[in-house]
């Protein structure tokens, strides 16, 4: 019995992670409409920073999300603003296919980069968080996975009450329901967009830190998590933070349940199931009311 | 300005267009020529490891051994003696692990380049498409390091293995287990973690095979895709079954240091025997730090090995040179170069010619044994390539089957060969059980 | 009477793709450097998966980015068929095809319903799947796989078990590009192909006006499937050894569907022009720059990508025309067609 709860713990702390990677793609087709393939790669680049930073200075992982967090926001912010603004914004569909090759076209970039930069050979550190657990009647407790935990549910707090109450934020609701009417009552639509995706990139630093005392990072790493990080985006409903949160949370639980009933070849297979059936059904996510 | 980018575009892609008529200029028009270079100064070999991708490390590690020696033979050995001094001549390709690019390689050195003989190839699906194009075009090649069994799975002439493959690995496992049991009582269930990509889940058939002749009741088979992010359902699985007395994962480096931290983690401290490739990269220790304490390893070589060298002056040169390179310690990839590379030598002394089908048969009457360079940095003390019957009776051909694998302890940040006695290490005195986490 | 006819029905376009043709089929006797066969056979296959894919994804506007499931699919049968010893490749092949197209068909049904990124998604997940059931399992409904290890084929040279040296690959696979351009351009020339570019403008429009959408999307699709499916058994008896990173892989979806994009999708020659292009800088790069530099290669080409899709979304194939029309225009001609070649 006490198996299951390890089971439960470590798949919703998991979850907690993935969900802070999902946030930024959400908000982004959400908003935008804009889907990033390159959410991966992007990923990858943030624990890259995060784990030289960490090397070559000494700092604390949670530190380091101090740092690598606003370097992405400004990165989104540009990325948005030079590279995908134009073609959302002329854009007569509101899908355009550009988009989707624009953005797979900066995975291959990046994945390619990584590689020449640095690469294959996987890069970690050894922080004063990594390999501690907390030991509660018999389960552990993953410290930094916990702390990771903790921040991204703050995280996705933080965002949502943003996106409700912030000026800023619901100018951002308004302009994912309607583009037009939002442009016709006077909000400036580029600048939005630049937002939604600076902040979107700000997760990705952050989960980034965050990650750092977990995992090791190769080019490859934005292929592992790129494709969860679409599932959790499709579970919980796009341009939905508590759907990302929630997303997350349900592909972290049965990666960990599948993989310790069954292995994590059946767990991965799950989960594309899961997100297949998901597609099919409930295209808007489980918390939709449509049925799709 | 849409218009003029455009166009600057198209005008760069035609410009690249006509630059790729530069080699297409170069061609060579002779016919193919299958007997290879005729005598003269150099004998060309063709070298082919992946020195980029996934599996850089160990193919620029096995390629710094042929060039050292390529170095030693032609400068402080003459050349070859029995073409009168002859020198060798590497032609290097890098097959980036990928099938398709180490086969259009292939050709530039056969072709092209008209080497006599082939040397590497490494990664396992490289291995079979080059092994059977050797075949087909009846060039001699030796393969190193281990790999699976397809390759050497059908009788020829031309492609011959040093190193250890899965059916004659598991042979010296089951030896292995022999001594475990006297170690560890009472050996009947463990795990077995296995990355289903690679070589792992080969080992793990086999031992699944294996299991009644060594008298295990129960083998536990977890598989994991490599690159995982996290193990922890996994090891969950480990903790959760009392029976299990110790695990033995296969997987990539990356995946090796994940795997032992959330050991530490989840304070499992069961024993672990670690199958493979991500256990050996020095990197490992560096990067896993103290959740590498006593985890033992398995390779066909420890740098310890080099105490049991017939020379270990000539050892320790050839250690510090590649020490001074790497900064980190002769590893199992270069092992398995210099064993295989040293055949190569061998086998052109005997052959006296540079030609393909003299080299194949001179190959094929390897025959090493004793004060031999071949047999200084490795495992092995003898070569004989075999049409043998390996374990659970699979049949393999020009397979060498001296090569053991030994076992090796991580204490203090090093390996310390444990077992077998002959290659065990002179420092390190072995102790079961292994103390727990807390303990450590 | 007739001649007059006959010299207008021949334009200078047609004599130089027969030109081309021509040289395609004397390549190999005028190069006979066996390293040059081999780009060759690379190029070509690639010619051809990114053409198979033009047609969902060029002419249909359907971005199945999972299509390279039906290659992997088409390579497995093909081998397992042999070596079950069922029979030859050759029938394993086509059985291999026909299974693809069954596959497409109970798949695509549910992904046509999706719309845009929705859709793309669900390929790339049904090629994730199919991809972990292989990696993850020794044996398929009894016949050994080795999973991720693949299966290696051995060599006999015999035509019967689908190996034809060199030079054979080079014209079994000319041939199948040849006949999938000819298979394109019945489509595009086609009641058929006017319905798909119907249904790549305005889908709902398209179906508006009576046109049975889900029955054509369906139709490219299979084809598409079944062309993929018999490059991918021919390719692996060339390489000798079916895996599935090689043929299961997302990368080689991601690659063919690249080639044809910056080719100029939805056009006949496009992603030809795309896969000839690209692959001939790739093998240059490769050996002039050496190994180290191959990641940055790709990586322009991923810039490559975003640049031609931001200012020349008909990719190369567009800006070929536009440099031609400006070489016209400069030599004094006036063109009296414009094509407008549109992505989007």
């Amino acid at each position: 019995m006490a198996i299951f709860f390890q089971a439960l713990i470590d798949g919703l702390l998991t979850g907690g992670i993935y969900a802070c990677v999902a946030v930024g793609l959400s908000l982004s087709f959400g908003v935008m409409r804009l889907f990033n393939w390159a959410q991966g790669d992007l990923l990858m680049m943030a624990l890259y920073m995060a784990i030289f930073l960490i090397q070559g200075t000494g700092i604390h992982p949670l530190v380091s999300i101090l740092v690598v967090g606003p370097v992405m926001f400004v990165i989104g912010f540009f990325v948005q603003k030079f590279l995908l603004n134009p073609l959302v914004i002329r854009a007569k569909e509101r899908e355009p296919l550009s988009v989707l090759l624009t953005t797979a076209g900066m995975s291959f970039v990046l994945s390619n980069l990584a590689t020449f930069l640095f690469t294959s050979n996987s890069q970690s550190v050894t922080t004063p968080l990594t390999g501690r657990s907390i030991n509660i009647a018999s389960m552990f407790i993953s410290t930094p996975k916990l702390i990771a935990f903790v921040v991204a549910l703050g995280l996705t707090f933080g965002i949502q009450l943003f996106l409700q109450k912030a000026e800023w934020g619901r100018a951002l609701r308004a302009t994912s329901q309607d583009r037009e009417v939002a442009q016709l009552m006077g909000m400036n639509n580029k600048l939005l967009y630049c937002l939604a995706q600076a902040i979107g990139f700000a997760c990705l630093g952050v989960a980034g830190g965050l990650m750092s005392p977990i995992y090791a990072v190769s080019p490859s790493t934005g292929a592992t998590f790129g494709f969860k990080t679409l599932t959790i985006v499709v579970l919980g409903g796009k341009g939905s933070v508590p759907g990302a949160l929630l997303g997350g949370i349900i592909v972290g639980l049965v990666e960990s349940f599948g993989g310790f009933l069954f292995s994590s070849l059946y767990a991965q297979i799950i989960v594309f199931a899961i997100f297949a059936l998901v597609l099919f059904l409930k295209p808007n996510g489980l918390l939709s009311k449509d049925r799709g | 300005m849409k218009k003029l980018i455009a166009t600057i575009l198209a005008i760069v892609m035609c410009l690249s267009l006509v630059a790729c008529g530069g080699p297409s200029g170069e061609q060579s028009q002779e016919p193919n020529q299958s007997s290879g270079q005729e005598g003269g100064e150099t004998i060309k070999i063709g070298v082919l490891y992946p020195l980029s991708g996934s599996t850089a490390t160990a193919g620029n590690s096995a390629l710094w051994a042929v060039e050292w020696i390529t170095d030693y033979i032609n400068n402080e050995l003459g050349g070859i003696q029995s073409m009168d001094g002859a020198k060798i001549e590497l032609v290097v390709g890098d097959s980036k692990g990928d099938s398709q690019v180490g086969l259009t390689e292939f050709e530039r050195m056969v072709n092209v380049e008209n080497v006599s003989v082939m040397f590497g190839f490494y990664n396992t699906a490289v291995t079979n498409t080059l092994s059977q194009y050797c075949i087909a075009n009846q060039v001699p090649a030796i393969a190193t390091n281990a790999v699976g069994d397809e390759a050497f799975s059908q009788p020829n002439d031309y492609v011959f293995h040093a190193n250890g493959c899965n059916a004659t690995n598991t042979l010296f496992s089951n030896q292995r287990t022999e001594w475990m049991r006297e170690v560890i009582q009472p050996m009947k269930k463990f795990a077995y973690v296995y990355d289903s990509a690679d070589y792992g889940r080969e080992s793990y058939e086999t031992a699944l095979a294996n299991m009644e002749e060594n008298g295990y009741e129960e083998i536990v088979g977890i598989p994991i895709e490599a690159g995982s992010a996290d193990f922890s359902s996994q090891i969950l699985q480990l903790k959760n079954d009392p029976e299990i007395e110790w695990v033995q994962p296969s997987m990539n480096m990356s995946d090796a240091i994940l795997f032992v931290r959330q050991m530490k983690e989840y304070d499992v401290a069961l024993p672990i025997f670690g199958n493979g490739g991500g256990f050996l990269q020095a990197d490992f220790i560096e990067q896993a730090g103290d959740a590498a304490d006593y985890v033992f390893s398995t390779s066909m070589w420890f740098p310890s090995m080099w105490e049991t060298a017939w020379d270990t002056d000539f050892a320790q040169t050839v250690m510090d040179a590649y020490y001074e390179e790497f900064g980190y310690d002769f590893d199992e990839s270069a092992s398995c170069a210099w064993l295989g590379f040293w055949c190569v030598w061998d086998a052109l002394e005997r052959a006296g010619s540079a030609d393909r089908e003299a080299i194949a048969q001179a190959m094929a009457e390897t025959d090493i044994s004793g004060e031999h360079y071949a047999t200084l940095l490795s495992g092995s003390k003898t070569v004989k390539f075999e049409d043998r019957e390996g374990a659970a009776g699979v049949m393999v051909y020009n397979q060498n089957f001296d090569t053991p694998v030994p076992w090796a302890c991580i204490r203090d940040g090093e390996y310390r060969v444990v077992w077998p006695e002959e290659l065990a290490s002179q420092e390190y005195e072995f102790t079961w059980p292994i103390p727990s986490w807390d303990e450590r | 009477m007739s001649k007059t006819l006959l010299k207008d029905k021949i334009a200078p376009k047609h004599i130089l793709v027969l030109a081309l043709l021509v040289l395609a089929f004397l390549f190999p006797q005028i190069v006979t450097q066996p390293y040059f066969i081999q780009i060759a056979i690379t190029v070509l296959i690639y010619c051809y998966w990114s053409s198979a894919w033009n047609i969902i994804g060029g002419y249909a506007g359907q971005f199945a980015l999972g299509n390279g499931v039906y290659i992997g699919i088409g390579a497995y049968v093909a081998v397992l068929f042999h070596q079950e010893g069922f029979g030859s490749p050759w029938i394993g092949m086509v059985l291999g095809g026909v299974i693809s197209v069954m596959f497409a068909f109970i798949i695509s049904k549910p992904c046509f319903k999706l719309r845009g990124t929705y859709f793309s998604l669900a390929t790339v997940a049904f090629l994730h799947i199919v991809r972990y059931i292989i990696l993850g399992f020794n044996s398929i409904f009894g016949m050994e796989t080795n999973g991720g290890m693949g299966i290696m084929i051995p060599y006999t040279g015999r035509w019967q078990d689908m190996q034809f040296g060199k030079e054979g690959f080079y014209y079994v696979i000319l041939v199948m590009l040849v006949l999938i351009l000819v298979v394109s351009n019945v489509i595009r020339t086609s009641k058929m192909g006017y319905y798909l570019s119907a249904i790549k403008t305005n889908q709902g429009a398209a179906s508006t006006i009576g046109i049975n959408v889900p029955k054509y999307k369906m139709m490219a699709q299979c084809i598409s499937a079944f062309c993929l499916a018999l490059g991918g058994a021919v390719y692996v008896h060339f390489l000798l050894n079916v895996s599935p990173y090689d043929v299961f892989g997302y990368d080689l979806s991601l690659e063919i569907m690249i080639y044809c994009v910056i080719g100029g999708s939805g056009t006949l020659w496009g992603p030809v022009f795309g896969a000839l292009v690209l692959g001939i800088i790739n093998e240059t790069l490769r050996v002039q720059l050496g190994s180290d530099i191959a990641p940055l290669a790709s990586a322009f080409y991923g810039v490559a990508l975003i640049l031609i899709v931001r200012f020349a979304p008909g990719g190369l194939y567009q800006l070929g025309q536009m440099l031609i029309n400006k070489i016209k225009g400069s030599l004094g001609k006036k063109k009296s067609e414009t094509k407008e070649v549109s992505v989007q």
